[in-house]
């Protein structure tokens, strides 16, 4: 396998023009968008959050992770003195995605209401953010989305100027799969499994176009979807493995990968196929949870790629995140904890760039201004936001034994970094149009 | 057997206001009326208009159950018809005015529980509960699926506020929209259908659903055409049904094929059940205590699915096919028998 062409180091470079350009822009954005309101000064009161995640249900696993991922950052933050230094961030209330849609607008509207709120904050589930940031949006409530990834969010609602959304959108995981394939060698067949719903399929549409552009001399052979929460993959474990595909493609996520993966171990199927490319939530906790279960041949990865070991000798505050999370619950955080610790950060910094431009604490809509075109550092670089929407990088690994970190189970080790800008539409440009457009690199 | 709606006489203003039933509704619906204007609670509106879209729904579901004893579990096909037809209708067909496609909506619904019904009318108890649920699954598969690239599969598709009469009234931001509009719409379709179902269901038309509920035999040997009668029955609860989704759609803003999934017509049972089917504002009165009860377990707990679970499971039980309103009404019943013995 070639390595990306773009260094990191020039990546690093690009990205920080980026984010000086888009910073100059953003002051623009500000300075027009400061509103006629003002908070004077820094106020005493803490700066009140509402965390939306699933407490309940198959997907509460990713909740907690998100949840436990804020309380620890929230406490940090807070013993410096809270945001600036100056002003406490308070978690007030948490709304249970389990309750669903229905129940969780009309919680919005509530704590819109009520004015007892500062920002909405997370979030999971893709058909939620759909519903709820639109309805957050109309009651002019902040709303910074950490975790879904659906294309459509601002595609389908440009008008919302009080919501961002720090995660990367699908097209990062799935284009950054294609730019995988794009560089093997040897591959002539694949086979695709998703889970069956949007999530899965939008994965799918997106990588198998991308693909036929790209390497139109690989045919995707069979593509195959499981329902979300299957419980028995043997018939398409078997499916799979009849074709002997020189590459497997999936974009299952959570227990449904752990699963999948655990009984394809147990079926010989990683012995039939040449590569693995594993792009949805594949982060500390799957390999846990699989143990020894892990196949070499398999490349774990997507969106940002959140890893525990991806450069964590290298970046002091990526080695803090992981040790903290560590110590105090005992296992390393998975994607749902890295989203909002990227979603922390972004506040962190949209709050001081207001700050330094207006002089006093930001209103809703200027807090929001100021997130728009920024740029934090994670573990993968310059996080970059485009407008309202982070432009997330994709990173995959290999899972290893052979590590120095205090778990018995495997981790991701040999990273490829395929960068934002190779993985994500321009700016204004629908995700599907660029897909259906896509050139080899 | 006629379907003719009962005739009535001339009736007095002073008459009316004697009818302390009717009275009461008055004052209800006064005071609902008032009650965005008097608060400018924009959430309890919100609250309520969620209720009254779903007391529309489970009455209508309340039709087929309650009135011609049919146990189905596939009403979501009908509730979420009308929700996606709303969506089609405003984003395809690019008809934006909201009685038009209310209309529409109730249209369709009634199309699909007039298929529905005749395929399953034949059949009774747990067979139609299943045939219904299985239908009701067909639908729900085909909004997953995304065929047609209609429905935008799971992550689903957002609806956009309507016009009224060539009004731009959708221009108006969005609380000003529900506060001082939409609001209104649900309660007047609430009430339209309270009036409306109160005298079909008491006409011969809702006379003879009773009666094949309470004996199929007896009506068939009278020369009821049963089977026609059930096709009626759930025709119309299909329209009453589907003009509660196709309202709901309007609130909530974004719609999922979760509205056509079973667990949405178990929940539209479970308001009947808790309200009270055997009862005519049993369902009304079940939407409110299911949605209030819901909303209050999640601000309280975070066991907030035990919480329901129990309150149902204690309901369902000791007041059985009475229900909430059941209930209550016979304990005023006894309460003023009492006093009248005393």
């Amino acid at each position: 396998m070639r390595k990306s062409r773009l260094s990191r180091r020039t990546y690093l470079k690009g990205a920080a023009a980026l984010s000086g350009v888009s910073m100059t822009a953003g002051c623009a954005l500000l300075d027009e968008d400061l509103g006629q309101e003002t908070i004077e000064g820094i106020p005493d009161e803490p700066f009140r959050i509402a965390q939306i995640l699933f407490e309940s249900g198959p997907a509460a696993f990713y909740g907690e992770q998100a949840m436990n991922a804020t309380d620890m950052l929230v406490d940090q933050i807070n013993a410096e003195g809270g945001l600036l230094g100056e002003r406490e961030i308070e978690i007030v209330d948490r709304l249970d995605e389990g309750a669903g849609l229905d129940s969780l607008i009309s919680d919005v509207q509530a704590i819109a209401q009520e004015g007892e709120v500062d920002m909405l904050f997370s979030i999971i589930s893709s058909a939620h953010v759909l519903g709820v940031a639109p309805a957050a949006n109309d009651q002019q409530m902040p709303f910074l989305v950490t975790m879904p990834g659906t294309y459509q969010l601002f595609e389908e609602n440009p008008e919302m100027d009080h919501v961002v959304r720090t995660a990367g959108s699908n097209a990062s995981g799935a284009i950054g799969a294609v730019r995988m394939v794009e560089q093997m060698d040897d591959i002539e067949t694949v086979v695709t499994i998703d889970p069956d719903y949007a999530w899965g399929h939008d994965h799918q549409e997106m990588f198998e176009t991308a693909l036929e552009n790209v390497r139109p001399d690989i045919d995707i052979v069979e593509s195959r979807y499981p329902d979300l929460g299957e419980t028995d993959y043997s018939a398409h474990v078997s499916a799979i493995a009849s074709q002997e595909p020189d590459l497997l493609f999936s974009s299952l996520w959570g227990g449904d990968t752990a699963t999948f993966v655990s009984q394809g171990v147990d079926g010989g199927l990683f012995d039939q196929v040449g590569e693995a490319l594993l792009i949805g939530d594949t982060g500390a906790p799957l390999l846990r949870s699989l143990g020894g279960d892990m196949p070499e041949n398999v490349w774990l990865g997507g969106r940002a790629g959140y890893q525990p070991t991806y450069r964590y000798d290298e970046d002091e505050d990526h080695q803090q995140f992981v040790d903290d999370y560590y110590d105090r619950y005992g296992e390393y955080p998975g994607w749902g904890a890295y989203h909002d610790w990227a979603g922390l950060k972004t506040l962190q910094e949209g709050v001081e760039r207001a700050v330094s431009i207006i002089g006093d604490w930001p209103t809703g809509d200027q807090l929001m201004a100021a997130m728009n075109d920024i740029s934090v550092e994670m573990p993968h670089g310059q996080h970059t936001m485009r407008g309202p929407q982070a432009a997330a990088p994709a990173v995959f690994g290999r899972p290893t034994e052979d590590h120095d970190f205090p778990v018995d189970h495997p981790l991701t080790t040999d990273f490829e970094f395929i960068a934002a800008t190779e993985v994500n539409p321009p700016t204004g440009v629908p995700t599907m149009e660029w897909v259906e457009e896509i050139e080899p690199l | 057997m006629s379907t003719r709606l009962p005739t009535f006489g001339n009736v007095g203003l002073a008459e009316t206001l004697q009818n302390r039933r009717l009275l009461a509704g008055i004052v209800v619906f006064v005071v609902l009326a008032l009650y965005p204007a008097m608060t400018l609670n924009a959430y309890h509106t919100r609250l309520l208009t969620w209720i009254m879209c779903f007391a529309i729904a489970a009455m209508g579901f309340n039709i087929v159950l309650g009135y011609t004893g049919l146990l189905s579990f596939g009403h979501a096909a009908f509730f979420g018809t009308g929700m996606y037809t709303v969506v089609l209708v405003m984003g395809r067909v690019g008809i934006t005015d909201l009685v038009a496609v209310m209309v529409i909506a109730m249209v369709v619904s009634g199309l699909v529980g007039a298929i529905i019904g005749v395929l399953t009318v034949k059949t009774h108890e747990i067979y139609f509960a299943l045939l219904t649920l299985a239908l009701a699954q067909l639908l729900y598969i085909l909004a997953v699926r995304d065929i047609g690239g209609l429905t935008r599969g799971t992550d689903g598709i957002g609806v956009t506020r309507p016009d009224f009469f060539g009004i731009p009234i959708s221009e108006l931001p969005a609380q000003i929209y529900l506060l001082g509009f939409y609001y209104h719409v649900v309660l007047v379709a609430l009430a339209a259908t309270i009036v409306l179902l109160w005298f079909v269901l008491r006409s011969p038309f809702g006379l003879t659903l009773k009666m094949i509920r309470e004996n199929e035999t007896r009506a068939e040997m009278t020369g009821v055409p049963v089977l026609r009668y059930r096709v009626y029955s759930m025709i119309l609860s299909a329209m009453v049904v589907g003009l509660g989704g196709a309202l709901y759609a309007v609130l909530i803003g974004h719609i999922t094929p979760e509205y056509l999934d079973w667990t949405m017509s178990g929940e539209i049972v479970f308001m009947a059940l808790l309200g009270g089917i055997g009862t005519f504002f049993g369902p009304v009165v079940g939407a409110g205590g299911f949605i209030l009860l819901q909303e209050l377990a999640l601000s309280y707990t975070e066991y907030w699915h035990f919480t329901m679970g129990l309150v149902l499971f204690i309901v369902v039980l000791t007041l059985r096919e009475n229900g909430i309103w059941g209930g209550a009404k016979t304990l005023v019943e006894r309460l003023n028998d009492r006093r009248g013995e005393q």
